[in-house]
């Protein structure tokens, strides 16, 4: 022990000479083991004592704090879906130009809307969560309007997002603050006709140490326990002394001694934001897009609970996807094959007796492709009740309805020799075989 | 607190349940941790040694930046409960180590189970330590008819081999 204690410190004071030389560069530590600077004779040295050290502890990086959706968390998912989700990522970013912001921001949000008069909603408000990774990442906005405490959460990556503008860009100092449902409602007022303000000229975001005022507890969590580790709140005001003890009850202090709770991105984070970087300076394009052509017509299911919004902000919406012109004419090529082929099911279908299965294979034929922006609709609904054996597809406007309706009030007196063909078939197949396509 | 399904299962749940709650067994694992860092060659039940294990190699790594640094230093301060032992993790385990990039400690689970509870043990150590390898190797004997006509097999072929170069 001893002799540990000896060669400590002798390695102690050898190891700190060798590091001041270092230290003094990246710290700006001066210790007193320096060369004597050139002085007068008259003055004694002065001793100034060396400042305190700096501890820059960063676990996260700059680019990881600015974007944190990019970095996957610590999951057994292949890293390969995280690419692939990047890599849209980066498409929309192309499109949508999404600022540099953090909880405690203000900021300004216009999203398309198709029951908003003008089909455009802008909500003004402060960021006070941002959570998600990938392209669900998401941010949180409040604002009290007319006494009314609103929050939304917004998709950073969704289509319905027209713009985003940072109104005031600055930090506080908690990453979630959503005590501020519980604070005064002074602290949560956002002026709607906000002007933006001109960012500070350096570099550096400005970290706003504003402290909150809370309203009489209850309140909706128990913001003051050390799990939330919230610094952001004045609780000499609304909390004793003998609380503030009684809550560090619940303080987990061998928490952050938990080696298994680290998770070290920097080596991630570097080679995802290189590769993000990489991707960004490729072929950027201005922000207007041209408008959406009719590219695909196919045959595909249509499960899209915002069918209808859809159509009605098709002018509007921007495509996500630009289209080079040698992908244009292999898409002109797929739809005019896709059309003939719809033009031949349908004579096949008007000519020939119906064969249910062999109607099914033809429309299995033609591939779907998930990224249509416009569709045909062809809905072809078989069921026993509508006797649909008419085949009187003109290929017009869409119509949403199923076919069964217009069925109806055909004959049945041509189609009976079909019919009496079929009705085995239609025996087996009680069930609605629907067939629903792309619409324009 | 809401009961949510999540809660009871524990899928991607790395760290075990010892002891009475989180704090038992950090406190517990840091007590094999002492014993190990002082021993360098610790038995006991296979389940501690593998949680054990996670944390011996993470504490090298910390130590491997040097006593200069402060989270370092706390690390390893709160790790080690008996403190002549930061020293000895600095100087000499830190060093032995700076060569591998991972890998410090050995894991081996022993068949014989002289416990009344019939628990299984499994020996856990630092490798360099000072003490016979747990898997000694075993050494051929030279002297069996075989290994005799494979030594002169090998050497007739060696003879071959130089005189046809």
């Amino acid at each position: 022990m001893a002799a540990y204690a000896k060669g400590l410190d002798k390695l102690i004071f050898s190891l700190r000479s060798l590091r001041n030389l270092q230290l003094r560069n990246e710290r700006g530590l001066s210790t007193s083991v320096c060369r004597p600077s050139p002085r007068e004779d008259n003055d004694p040295p002065k001793f100034t004592p060396p400042p305190k050290p700096v501890v820059i502890d960063k676990t996260q990086t700059v680019a990881s704090m600015r974007n944190p959706e990019f970095i996957p968390p610590r999951q057994r998912t292949d890293p390969f879906k995280f690419s692939m989700e990047r890599k849209d990522m980066v498409r929309r970013r192309k499109v949508l130009n999404i600022p540099e912001f953090y909880a405690g921001s203000i900021l300004a949000v216009t999203m398309a809307d198709p029951n908003a008069s003008g089909k455009m909603n802008r909500f003004v408000g402060i960021c006070i969560q941002r959570g998600g990774k990938g392209l669900g990442a998401t941010f949180v906005l409040r604002n009290i309007i007319d006494n009314q405490g609103v929050e939304i959460c917004y998709e950073m990556y969704s289509p319905r997002i027209q713009s985003v503008e940072v109104l005031k860009l600055e930090k506080r100092l908690d990453d979630n603050l959503m005590y501020l449902r519980d604070a005064l409602p002074e602290y949560s007022t956002v002026d709607p006709d906000m002007k933006p303000e001109s960012c500070s000229t350096s570099g550096e975001v400005p970290v706003n140490k504003i402290k909150v005022r809370m309203l009489p507890k209850p309140w909706s969590k128990h913001w003051e326990r050390p799990r939330f580790g919230i610094q952001g709140i004045r609780f000499d005001l609304c909390m004793t002394p003998r609380q503030m003890e009684f809550v560090q009850k619940w303080a987990q202090p061998w928490q952050e001694y938990d080696m298994l709770k680290e998770y070290d991105t920097s080596r991630l984070e570097e080679q995802i934001f290189s590769e993000v970087q990489r991707e960004m300076s490729k072929n950027f394009l201005p922000h207007k897009v041209s408008k959406l052509n009719m590219r695909y017509f196919f045959a595909v299911k249509v499960t899209d609970p915002n069918e209808e919004q859809r159509r009605c902000c098709q002018t509007r919406m921007r495509s996500v996807c630009p289209v080079s012109p040698y992908r244009r004419c292999l898409h002109t090529a797929a739809a005019v094959i896709v059309i003939v082929s719809a033009v031949a099911i349908v004579a096949a279908v008007i000519t020939a007796t119906i064969d249910i299965t062999s109607v099914s294979y033809l429309f299995a034929l033609s591939p779907p492709n998930p990224r249509a922006d416009k569709k045909i609709v062809l809905s072809l609904s078989l069921s026993e009740r509508h006797n649909a054996n008419n085949t009187n597809f003109t290929g017009t406007e869409e119509t949403d309805m199923a076919w069964g309706g217009s069925g109806g009030d055909d004959d049945d007196d041509d189609d009976d020799d079909e019919y009496e063909e079929d009705e085995e078939e239609e025996e087996e197949n009680h069930s609605l075989l629907e067939i629903i396509c792309v619409y324009f | 607190m809401r009961l949510t399904l999540q809660m009871l299962i524990s899928h991607g749940r790395v760290a075990r349940k010892m002891g009475m709650g989180p704090q038992s067994r950090i406190n517990m694992l840091r007590n094999i941790l002492t014993g190990l860092v002082r021993h360098e060659r610790i038995e006991t039940t296979q389940a501690r040694a593998d949680e054990v294990r996670f944390y011996a190699e993470k504490l090298v790594d910390y130590a491997k930046k040097g006593d200069t640094d402060e989270k370092a230093m706390k690390m390893a301060s709160f790790w080690l409960t008996e403190k002549d032992l930061v020293p000895k993790l600095f100087k000499v385990l830190a060093p032995r180590f700076e060569s591998h990039p991972n890998g410090y400690t050995r894991m081996a689970r022993i068949p014989c189970t002289q416990n009344l509870d019939r628990a299984k043990m499994a020996v856990l150590e630092y490798k360099g330590n000072p003490f016979p390898p747990i898997y000694p190797t075993k050494k051929q004997n030279e002297l069996t008819l075989i290994n005799q006509l494979l030594k002169g097999y090998r050497e007739e072929r060696a003879q071959l081999f130089a005189a046809k170069s």
